[in-house]
């Protein structure tokens, strides 16, 4: 079966894609990047970076070009899945859905629509078992946002190790956080691990922070 | 030992984490278990079983429905067994009531029709739906739960053979967990 994956360049869309690999071919890497940069300058500043994390994994990268307009964000999906089916002769998608029922069944009709299967390997997933298993299979993400009550600027750029794990289902008990950020309470950028040919270094950043509200903006990168 | 049945396309398909795994986490939190492919069971397997779940599958699959004969074992089976979305689907052709198109992505809010251990004391409640194709109640079962017209659950009238066509594995694993309880 060919797959295409639903790809942020965070932990969960990289993890999902590589359990797809396991089983199925994946084909192509979709990326939805808005037009205008004043709006992912704010929300996700590095999603650019996502060509770089396809180049490093070795498989094709289709960005496609939104609006970026909220309310927009169904139709600029679907175009992007039937860019990809289009070009790769996909059989199916893959997305790394862990909780959301809206987001699972906006894209499960997505793919009812057109055809094609949906795969959500993620789904249902105990989070910090999670964050552990993708820690010990050797993918290395960092904290590249943080968007809630209690996380302070000493988040953002951290690596998601045992350490940082111990941490997060600390805070999971305290506070009732998604470990793994599914609430939208983190956002991460994966720089290495089992699907990347090589890996991503950072070597020049810089971040912004604001009550409970970071971004860990990468500025220059390169593959080693 | 409760026995858990992989209805999905393949055995040790993608799909499996999504449909299969989500039950084994409920359930291996006070029970062991064993997972099998439909394709796989043996007399010994359902010996063994205290219970039986059949898992549900993808969308676009449909797979167990072209292979009803591997059902056989329903006709006598008189272990609490639940049946989950193709699984009910499948159940409710091998005891021949009707399926047919009907798509429903989402939530949904269900109503119980009659009372069941498997509610507990809820008279409603949501849940998660994923099925293109939906039931009729084959002449040996009761609808329990309804959401708008839709049969949601059933059960059979003599023996604990529950069909759901919702997932409850997603939004209501209270429902497996007293369902491990009879």
């Amino acid at each position: 079966m060919r797959l295409a994956a639903l790809f942020s360049g965070g932990k969960d869309s990289i993890y999902a894609a590589y359990l797809a690999m396991q089983k199925a071919e994946v084909v192509c890497l979709v990326t939805l990047v808005p037009e205008n940069k004043e709006s992912y300058m704010f929300h996700t500043p590095n999603i650019g970076w996502t060509e770089l994390q396809a180049e490093a994994i070795g498989i094709p990268h289709l960005i496609h070009h939104t609006k970026g307009e909220k309310e927009k964000e169904l139709d600029d999906l679907k175009d992007a899945i039937i860019k990809a089916k289009e070009k790769y002769q996909i059989d199916g998608i893959v997305t790394g859905a862990i909780e959301s029922v809206y987001q699972a069944a906006r894209i499960q009709r997505i793919c009812h629509e057109l055809g094609l299967w949906c795969f959500n390997p993620l789904w249902k997933r105990e989070q910090v078992g999670f964050l552990r298993e993708l820690n010990e299979k050797g993918f290395k993400a960092v904290i590249s946002g943080v968007f809630a009550y209690p996380f302070d600027e000493s988040w953002l750029g951290k690596m998601i190790d045992e350490d940082a794990i111990k941490e997060l289902a600390d805070l999971q008990k305290r506070y009732k956080i998604n470990p793994s950020g599914e609430g939208g309470e983190i956002e991460t950028f994966v720089v290495d691990g089992p699907v990347f040919k090589k890996k991503i270094e950072i070597l020049r950043s810089k971040k912004t922070y604001d009550n409970y509200n970071g971004l860990f903006i990468i500025e220059e990168a390169e593959l080693r | 030992m409760i026995l858990i049945i992989d209805m999905c396309y393949e055995k040790d398909s993608l799909s499996k984490e999504e449909f299969v795994r989500p039950i084994i986490d409920i359930v291996k939190e006070s029970h062991g278990y064993e997972v099998i492919h439909f394709t796989e069971h043996t007399e010994e397997h359902l010996e063994k079983a205290t219970h039986i779940i059949m898992s549900g599958s993808a969308l676009m699959d449909h797979t167990t429905l072209s292979h009803i004969e591997m059902f056989g074992w329903l006709k006598t089976i008189n272990k609490p067994t639940l049946a989950i979305c193709a699984g009910i689907q499948t159940l409710t052709k091998f005891f021949g009531g009707d399926t047919f198109p009907q798509l429903n992505l989402g939530m949904a809010h269900v109503m119980v029709k009659k009372t069941d251990p498997l509610f507990g004391d809820e008279k409603e409640f949501d849940a998660f739906e994923l099925h293109t194709i939906g039931i009729t109640c084959p002449s040996d079962f009761d609808v329990l739960a309804k959401a708008d017209d839709r049969i949601q659950v059933i059960k059979h009238k003599d023996r604990p053979l529950y069909g759901f066509l919702f997932h409850p594995e997603a939004r209501n694993p209270d429902i497996l967990k007293r369902f491990l309880e009879l």
